[in-house]
């Protein structure tokens, strides 16, 4: 059997031209003189699968590993080219070479440390920090900037509750988260309305408590939406201020410096942490609320339309 | 089609981290690294260590080196020895098959490990890939993946026996439905042969030759059974007495003869393997035949030898260095309650 006699294997489809390897096994065998124990001793393989292997019972042969092994060694024992007669075993079984075909990847220097992508992705989460962080130290620097220009005659209010006199035009009766820029808008006519309004603070001085009763604090015409202020000052403090129906007027941790102003339905339910630090203003009024303060500083109570304070919601 | 749509954003990889070479089977693409597993150290003047190169970079200047770099094969055994510098080779291989980090991120790696390591050296491996980037490490069994890699129906309830030769380990086992019935490790591989080269030649002729020219030999004239072709190689060592490069020549016949021991061995565990196995799967490996797979396999005339040693027939399975990663390919392809139980605690 020459190299000749497998020609076809390069070019047809025609499997009729392909010799069909269990023949050609036999044939060849039969040719040499040997017997089916002779091939048995020479490739070890049992009768059965030698049967097997001259009948291409393709399937009996079990797992194309073993089917290829047996041919192999068949041609092994008869002088046959192992590689065209398992290429013939494959085009008549229609079974497929497994062997891959290996896409080796170009060489790469070796790098120590992340790839480039990495450092990119890193730089730029590092700048994002930074930038978030610069901001939000610019706010801070501006609530604190708001807080000192309004400083004078605040400061002094801190005992009487002074910044009643920074009454608010109404002009949104949704409720107004007042930002750092606004703050600053605000904080000018705040403090040029200060020489005005310090007799008034020095006429409550003796009785802080009274505000609730003046007649300032009892206008002609209540809104229906009072507009409310809240200022913090002297350290954080946690405020919640919610309406009849639970909504949130207001629900946040505040820094030192920071206004709020809002309106809403009264009467208003609030919850505060560290009320020593907050002031509450509603329609211009100091609302007084020192006695509802806890021990722990926190302190629970009601603010009805005119700005007094209950411990139960007042009809 | 999930497959496929999972496919845009994981890459799941398998790597048979061998002691010789490293493959890499990548899922739905094939193998894509096959690299010797060398690495090339460079020490400075202050004694500080940088890595060079890693895989056939570092091969090319093996035994080639001045005196501040270093190769080394940080797999020994078939196991870890250098666990850092196995890290940093680890990284290197999978960073070259596995250029979009970013998008699709490393999932799910499986890697061979010979059977009976300890978890101590199991353990080293996991974390090894996981420092390396991978999210979830799963081991394997290199028989396991040997035989599946080859085709070896290993579901069937019926015996099928396989020997792998790898460079640092040769594991032979008998797997049936799914699991393994008996395997046995012993710590010899390709690496032994050069070895057993190396010495026989400083032995017999008085001369020194290197790792490289020893498995040159091994791969060119290297035979496992006496054959009526006598095959001869030119070499140039250095002569040990006289200091001086000279060139000799060897045949097969010799190789032959310094082989006999780590072969030997191989062999021994082979009968050991059939004397522990069930004799009716014993029945079915004697009708089948033993499957050889791992680089040992492509040593001339190895089946030969245990075909006449065990009496039973031998197959060489098709590119027998690539069944274990095509093995661990395999088990990434499958489904998950399928690959679950050949997985490694």
């Amino acid at each position: 059997m020459s190299e000749q006699d497998y020609e076809y294997l390069d070019a047809p489809d025609d499997l009729s031209q392909v010799p069909i390897p269990g023949q050609l096994v036999r044939q060849t065998r039969e040719q040499r003189g040997l017997s089916i124990d002779d091939m048995s001793a020479r490739t070890r393989l049992t009768e059965n699968v030698l049967h097997m292997v001259e009948r291409d019972d393709y399937l009996g042969m079990g797992e194309p590993v073993y089917a290829r092994g047996y041919y192999r060694k068949c041609a092994e024992a008869l002088g046959l080219n192992g590689d065209l007669l398992v290429e013939a075993y494959e085009r008549h079984s229609g079974t497929m070479s497994p062997v891959p075909t290996i896409d080796q990847r170009p060489s790469i220097a070796y790098r120590e440390g992340p790839g480039r992508v990495a450092l990119i992705v890193a730089i730029a989460l590092m700048l994002l920090v930074f930038a978030v962080s610069a901001l939000w130290l610019l706010d801070t620097d501006a609530d604190a900037e708001a807080v000192a220009q309004a400083a004078p005659t605040p400061v002094r209010a801190m005992a009487t509750p002074l910044p009643s006199a920074s009454p608010r035009p109404l002009q949104d009766p949704v409720v107004a988260e007042s930002t750092a820029v606004t703050d600053q808008a605000t904080a000018r006519p705040l403090a040029t309305a200060t020489p005005a309004l310090a007799p008034v603070a020095a006429q409550a001085t003796p009785t802080p408590q009274r505000p609730l009763t003046t007649p300032q604090a009892t206008p002609a015409a209540v809104p229906v939406r009072p507009q409310v202020r809240v200022e913090v000052q002297g350290g954080e403090a946690w405020l919640d201020v919610r309406d009849p129906a639970g909504g949130k007027l207001l629900y946040k941790l505040l820094q030192p410096g920071s206004v709020r102003e809002f309106s809403g339905q009264p009467p208003f339910k609030v919850a505060l942490g560290r009320a020593d630090n907050v002031r509450i203003w509603v329609q211009g009024q100091p609302v007084p609320f020192e006695s509802q303060i806890e021990n722990d500083l926190r302190a629970f109570f009601y603010i009805d339309a005119q700005g007094r304070v209950s411990d139960e919601v007042t009809p | 089609m999930i497959n496929q749509l999972r496919g845009l954003f994981v890459n799941d990889l398998s790597i048979d981290l061998g002691t010789a070479n490293t493959l890499i089977y990548v899922r739905g693409e094939g193998i894509v690294l096959n690299e010797p597993s060398v690495v090339a150290i460079r020490t400075d003047s202050r004694g500080g260590k940088r890595i060079e190169a890693v895989g056939l970079d570092a091969k090319r200047m093996l035994g080639r080196t001045p005196n501040n770099i270093s190769t080394i094969r940080p797999m020994k055994d078939g196991v870890i020895a250098d666990f850092t510098v196995t890290e940093k080779m680890l990284q290197h291989f999978i960073r070259k098959v596995h250029s979009q980090r970013l998008f699709r991120p490393l999932t799910r790696v499986i890697i061979c490990v010979p059977y009976g390591s300890t978890q101590v050296e199991r353990r080293a491996i996991r974390e090894s890939a996981a420092n390396a980037g991978a999210r979830k490490v799963q081991l394997i069994d290199e028989p396991v993946a040997a035989a599946i890699g080859a085709g070896i129906p290993v579901g069937e309830a019926r015996g099928s026996m396989v020997l792998d030769i790898g460079g640092g380990t040769s594991e032979v086992a008998v797997l049936s439905l799914n699991g393994i019935v008996y395997a046995e490790s012993v710590r010899i591989g390709g690496d032994r042969f050069d070895e057993a080269i190396v010495s026989y030649v400083r032995r017999q002729y008085n001369m020194l030759i290197g790792e490289t020219t020893a498995e040159r030999i091994k791969q060119e004239i290297g035979t496992a059974f006496p054959g009526h072709e006598v095959q001869e190689i030119d070499v140039v060592g250095r002569h040990m007495s006289a200091g001086v490069p000279r060139s000799f020549t060897l045949n097969s016949n010799e190789i032959l003869d310094a082989l006999q021991e780590p072969l030997a061995q191989i062999v021994a565990a082979c009968k050991v393997a059939l004397e522990s196995t069930p004799p009716e799967l014993g029945s079915d490996v004697a009708d089948r035949g033993i499957v050889l797979t791992g680089g040992g396999a492509l040593l001339r005339d190895l089946d030969k030898l245990i075909s006449e040693e065990t009496g039973l027939p031998v197959i060489i399975a098709d590119d027998p260095l690539t069944c274990v990663a095509r093995g661990g390919g395999a088990l990434l392809e499958m489904e998950n309650e399928k690959a679950t139980s050949f997985i490694l605690d």
